[in-house]
This record gives structure tokens, sequence and C-alpha cells, in this order.
């Protein structure tokens, strides 16, 4: 079993990590958009519809040579330890590889398009491996073919800032058939992002379209949205609040949120339920009576000396622990005969016959 | 102390009282002028006291309208076992703005006056000034009075920006104070010693061509103005109301930041705090600490020495990003970025790290 603090490091890590991937995908999509000699079109979140006949929302949708070829990029913030695990992952990009349709094209098609997986360079080993291995099928050759690529993401580290940090993008696998993108990609030092991807474009999105941990959602909440709703002449208070009053205001922090069909708004307020069950669970806000689709909400929610992620995630664990250290509960539960003994001092009561 | 004169009905006796007063040599407590930022009503101060608990547990607040937009406030808070209690005249008549004027003693205006405002905030904001912004509005103070204005010395805090282990005695911290001939050269060589420099408070006089005494004054970085010796009314109109106007300009600077979303397209509208030195590990570590105290504060790198955070004021619901690289720090605003929370960010991180310049950056 993990340690209380080793759980909690987990999921700061996790939290950091979401955190960096949606900074990734910001720094790309902005980077893309200021380079017409790449891209004629860089889409959010743009459905798509496969060979399969299902749609798809990969997370950066590029057009480049006058919308004549198509480039598919799906970040991942992070990819599972376990082997099966990672090959179901490798194997639904799939889904993303075969041919589809309605581009933003002038007849919604291309003559072909190339897929981005982009990942972070700790998981970037096993993930290689595990494509090799899946390539070999005949059904996932295009792995091994030109028009996929996977490209990893470090922000440099510095040793007493002699100089500054960057986000660099290399590529780690395969290569893409856009020779100015591999120019730039195949780069020795890798492709140096501008330094305001580290500073102010970190704010432009908030989610990418993997799911975030549960932890993420929920300092994202307590944040960016309870605020909102916040009475400031009032000071701190409770309020009540429906489930669809957060996910209206949260709607702008999702990439594309004015394109959702009606599916991708259910899953959105799927993953805000989620989080605001566990804050409910944690004893961070509260239900009234009668009412299911409402909280109550203390504003500001959370008040802290320590980072919110750290207070939030130290809760988490301890509910963690706390669920996994009780013991199952076996057969008929036992209860102990109640056995009464008469106080020394008190009488007997035949001595009142 | 009781407070010197208060006797005034409106606005006409009170300028003869203080004019009287303050020009005359002698011995009295100096005249403060309180700038706040506020579309309140001053009426409505008791009903606001009434709505917060905890406040209207402290601080008791009387209203008396003397005339238009002029009020004589009666303020006591309750500070252990005594009741600490003074009468200050608010004037509102300047749109957006609150003159709160009083000549008590300083406990009172440290321990009840300013914080009894600063927890009105944020329907109530203070003016903040860094050194740079102090100089623009001595200049600006300077072209009002047509006169001659001399800074006699600028009140600076100054810390080490990282500890000296080697050295036996701890390198010196503390207040400073700064004779005006060479003030920049000086924390310059401050800047370049590795200290981080703060400026508190600007004292200047105002001289005219005869080299007469025209005003002894003093504004401190959160907008407190003081009268030591002058005409009253020519330091309410060339001091007192430029600062406002220069206040509200700032104001409107800082209005109008959330993120938002035009035609499909992600709008930011970021400011950066420029400095001359780059940041170290240690600043970035002191500074995560403050600012955690202060604000709901997520940070997704703590320093290496970039510094990424979000921030959320807990007051007022405004959320921000914070972002510390080489020497720029980046505040994005996100969600209900108001101006007061836009400032008073600005100033709370120029409190931490030392005053820099702050630039508005434009979204390429």
């Amino acid at each position: 079993m993990l340690s209380l603090l080793t759980l909690q490091q987990e999921c700061v890590r996790a939290y950091r990590r979401y955190a960096d991937t949606v900074a990734v995908l910001s720094a790309i999509y902005h980077f893309l958009r200021k380079e017409p000699r790449i891209a004629d079109y860089v889409g959010i979140e743009t459905k798509l519809r496969n060979s399969y006949g299902n749609d798809i929302r990969p997370d950066l949708v590029v057009l480049c040579e006058a919308r004549t070829k198509g480039l598919i990029f799906e970040f991942k913030w992070s990819l599972p330890f376990s082997e099966n695990l990672l090959e179901k992952e490798v194997r639904e990009i799939k889904k993303y590889a075969v041919p589809c349709s309605q581009w933003k094209s002038s007849n919604g098609k291309v003559d072909y398009h190339d897929v981005v997986l982009v990942c972070h360079i700790e998981d970037a080993q096993r993930t290689l491996a595990t494509l090799s291995k899946v390539a070999k099928e005949t059904d996932y050759y295009f792995l091994a073919s030109d028009g996929f690529a996977v490209w990893t993401w470090v922000i440099s580290a510095t040793r007493g800032g002699e100089r500054r940090e960057h986000l660099i993008i290399t590529n780690a696998y395969g290569k893409t058939r856009n020779i100015t993108i591999e120019n730039m990609i195949n780069q020795p030092t890798g492709l140096i992002l501008p330094e305001e991807v580290l500073t102010y474009l970190r704010s432009s999105f908030t989610f990418t379209h993997e799911k975030p941990p549960v932890q993420y959602i929920m300092i994202a909440l307590i944040q960016h949205v309870f605020s909102q709703f916040q009475d400031p002449t009032s000071g701190r208070a409770v309020y009540e609040i429906t489930t669809d009053m957060i996910s209206e205001k949260a709607k702008i922090f999702f990439p594309a949120w004015h394109e959702f069909d009606v599916q991708m708004v259910q899953l959105k307020r799927r993953w805000i339920t989620e989080a605001l069950q566990t804050m409910f669970v944690l004893n961070m806000i509260g239900k009234p009576v009668g009412k299911p689709d409402s909280w109550l909400i203390p504003i500001p929610t959370l008040k802290t000396r320590e980072p919110i992620q750290s207070a939030i995630c130290k809760k988490l664990s301890k509910h963690q622990l706390k669920i996994t250290k009780r013991p199952a509960r076996r057969g008929r539960p036992r209860t102990k005969p109640i056995r009464l003994k008469a106080h020394p001092k008190m009488k007997r009561i035949s001595d009142y016959f | 102390m009781e407070n010197i004169g208060f006797n005034f009905v409106d606005r006409t006796s009170m300028r003869l009282f203080y004019d009287k007063l303050y020009t005359t040599r002698g011995k009295r407590p100096p005249l403060k002028a309180l700038i706040l930022l506020t579309d309140l009503k001053v009426e409505d101060l008791p009903m606001i006291l009434s709505r917060r608990e905890k406040l209207s547990q402290a601080y008791y607040a009387n209203v008396t309208a003397l005339e238009e937009e002029l009020y004589r406030v009666s303020l006591q808070r309750s500070i252990g076992l005594r009741d600490v209690r003074r009468e200050v005249i608010i004037d509102a008549g300047y749109k957006g703005a609150w003159i709160v004027l009083t000549n008590a003693e300083s406990y009172f205006i440290t321990h009840v006056l300013e914080r009894f405002f600063e927890k009105l905030y944020p329907m109530v904001s203070r003016l903040y000034l860094n050194y740079s912004q102090s100089r623009l509005l001595l200049k600006i103070i300077k072209e009002s009075y047509r006169g001659k204005t001399t800074p006699t010395f600028f009140t600076i805090r100054r810390k080490k920006r990282k500890p000296v282990e080697h050295r036996i005695s701890p390198a010196k911290k503390g207040t400073e104070i700064l004779w005006e001939e060479d003030v920049d050269e000086e924390i310059q060589r401050l800047l370049s010693d590795d200290f981080t420099v703060i400026v508190d408070r600007l004292d200047f006089e105002v001289r005219d061509e005869n080299n007469a005494m025209l005003l002894q004054a003093h504004i401190t970085r959160k907008g407190l103005c003081k009268l030591k010796f002058g005409s009253f009314s020519a330091f309410y109109q060339n001091v007192v109301l430029r600062a406002i106007d220069y206040g509200i300009d700032r104001k409107n600077f800082y209005d109008k930041r959330e993120r938002s979303i035009e035609k499909g397209t992600i709008q930011l509208y970021p400011l950066q705090i420029k400095y001359p030195f780059s940041f170290l590990n240690e600043q970035l570590t002191h500074f995560a600490r403050k600012i955690t105290n202060a604000y709901s504060c997520s940070i997704i790198h703590g320093g290496n020495p970039y510094f990424v955070a979000n921030l959320c004021d807990y007051e007022d619901g405004s959320s921000f990003g914070v972002a510390v690289l080489g020497n720029t720090i980046t505040v994005t605003p996100v969600t209900r970025a108001t101006p007061q929370a836009v400032w008073r960010l600005l100033n709370k991180i120029q409190e931490i790290l030392g005053d820099g310049e702050v630039a508005d950056v434009q979204m390429r």
C-alpha cells in the first residue's frame, strides 16, 4: 500500500502534468497560428468523421498546403504504466489515422493527413517500445510509416538561472510528411517555442480533450468558476448552486465549447459532476435536502495558507487511504450482547420486598 | 488625543479652518488625507458594515451628513479591552473617490482607519503607487503647483535578494531614507548590491521663486497624503485631487482585462512587471510562500527559477495566471478581473519582490 506522502506527491504531480500539457497544447496552437507558411487553418477540437463513421475530435486539427493536407495532433498528459493499458491507448490512435472527412477545406476532404502524438518525455520511452510492438501487426502498419510521429516536450531546466527556461518540442519517433515542420522539429536543439508560451499564453486554455485528474477539475472550479458566483459585498457565504449553473460558467474554459454538440456538453458536465461529488465526499461542499442537482458551496471554498493543490491532494489522499484501509466485512454483522452489571451501591430488587 | 477642530459644518468653513491651521508655524499633528477609490455612497456605510458579521463585531461607524457629499463619520474599533474612537471627515464630492480627512494620531490611522477600509475591499480600493509611479505623480504635482518641487526624501524598504551565508554578520536590511539629490543612483546601487527595493513613502516640499516654503507634505505607497505645512486648499487641489486623477487613470488602465472570446479567438490582456535583474530561486521560494498566504494559489512550477501559478483573490473572486520568467513577472487576468483586484495583486507582488516597471503586453 502506498503511503500518504506518496499518494499526495502523485496527486500533485498529476495536477502539474495536466496543467503543463494544456500549456503545450496552447503553445503549439499559438505557434502554428502565427506560422502561415505551415498552417492555413488551426482548429481546436474540430469535429471530423472517420471512415468507420465515427465522429472524432482530436485536440488540434491543422490544414496545410492550401488546405489539401491535414495534420492531427493528439495530446496525452499521462500514459499508463501497465503494458496492456498502454497498448490499448496506442491502438486507440487508429481512429485518427484512417481517412477522415468534414475537414475545413472546400470539399471537406484532404489528399492525406498525418497524425502526431504529443506526450511528456517521461512517458516517451515506454510508448515507443509499445509502438514498435504494435506496429508489427498488419492493421497498425501506419505506426511504422511516414505520416505518424511522436513528439515529446520538456521545459528546459537551468541551474542558478544562467539561461532562460524554454519549452522545447522534440521528435521522438517517426516523421510527418510536411517538410517545413520536419525541418523545424529536427533541429539539434529541438523546436524552441517563443517565451510567451511559458507566460501569458498558458492562460489561453484550461482543459484539453482528455479527461483531467479530478483534483485538477476541483481546483479549476474553486479558482475560476465558483469565484464567479461570489458576492463581494457579503464576505464568505454559502451559495446554493445547481450543476447546470456551474457547467454554464465553466464552459468557456473548454476549447471550442461554442461548437460542442449535446454529447460533448454531457461529457464535460460529467467531469464537473464527478469533481463536485468528490468535493462533497471530502466535506468541502454540502447538498440541500431534496434537491439532487443542487449544491451548497461556501465561497471562498477553501482558505488555506498552503498551495491549494497540496491542500486538496492531502484531503484526497487521506480519503483514499481511509477507503483502502477499511476492512472488508464478512457475513452477518455481529452484535455484542449487552450484559448489565449492578453497581456495588445499587440496591437489589429483592430488598424492596 | 482628540481631533483638532471638527466644528465646521460645510466645505468652506473646513477649508478656512485648515488653511489657517496649517499655514501658521506651530506644533500640531499633520493632516492626513486617505484616498480611496469607490463608487459606494457614504450613507450606506453602516448598512454595509451590518452585512459583514465579523467586521460589525469589531467596528462601529456612525455617519452624519454635513452638506452635499460631505460627511462626518465617527469610527470606532474594539482593540482588546478598549475602544478606539475618532471622528473623520469624508469628502465624496469627487466622482469615484472618497477623501478621508483627519488629524488623528498615527495609531488610529494604522490600526483603525486603514484596517477598516482594507476590510471593505473590494468595494473600496486603495490607491497603490510604486517607485516610478510616485515619481510620475510628483511631476504632476510640480506642474500643478507651478513652483519648484523638491522631493526631500524617499523612505524605502530594502532587503537582500539572496541571503549571504558566508558572512559572519547578517546583511543589512530594513528601512532606509534616501535624500533627493541622487535617489535614482542610490536605488541603482542598492539593486546592483542584490537588494530588493520597495519605496514606502515620498516626502516632498514645494517652494516658490523666492524659495519660500509653500508646502511640506508626503504621500505613501498606499495613497495616504499628509500635510505638514502649507495651504490646505492648495494641497487639496494640487496634491490630493491630482493623486485621485492619477489613481482613476491607473484604475481604468487595469480595467476590462478578463479573458474573453472574440469571434472564436481567445483574447488575453496580460500585464508585465519588469525588473533590472533576474530572479533567483530563493526569491521565488519566498514569493511563493508570501503570495500563498494572501491568495488562493495553485503552484504549477515553484521556481527553477521559473514560477507559474494560478491565483484567486479570496475577497473579490478575480482569478489570475502569474508567471515569473527571467526578469519579468507576467500577470494574466482570467475571470472576473476587477481593476481593484488587478491593482492590488500588482502591488502585492511588488511589495514582495520589489518595485518594478508595470507595462501592458500586446498579445501577438
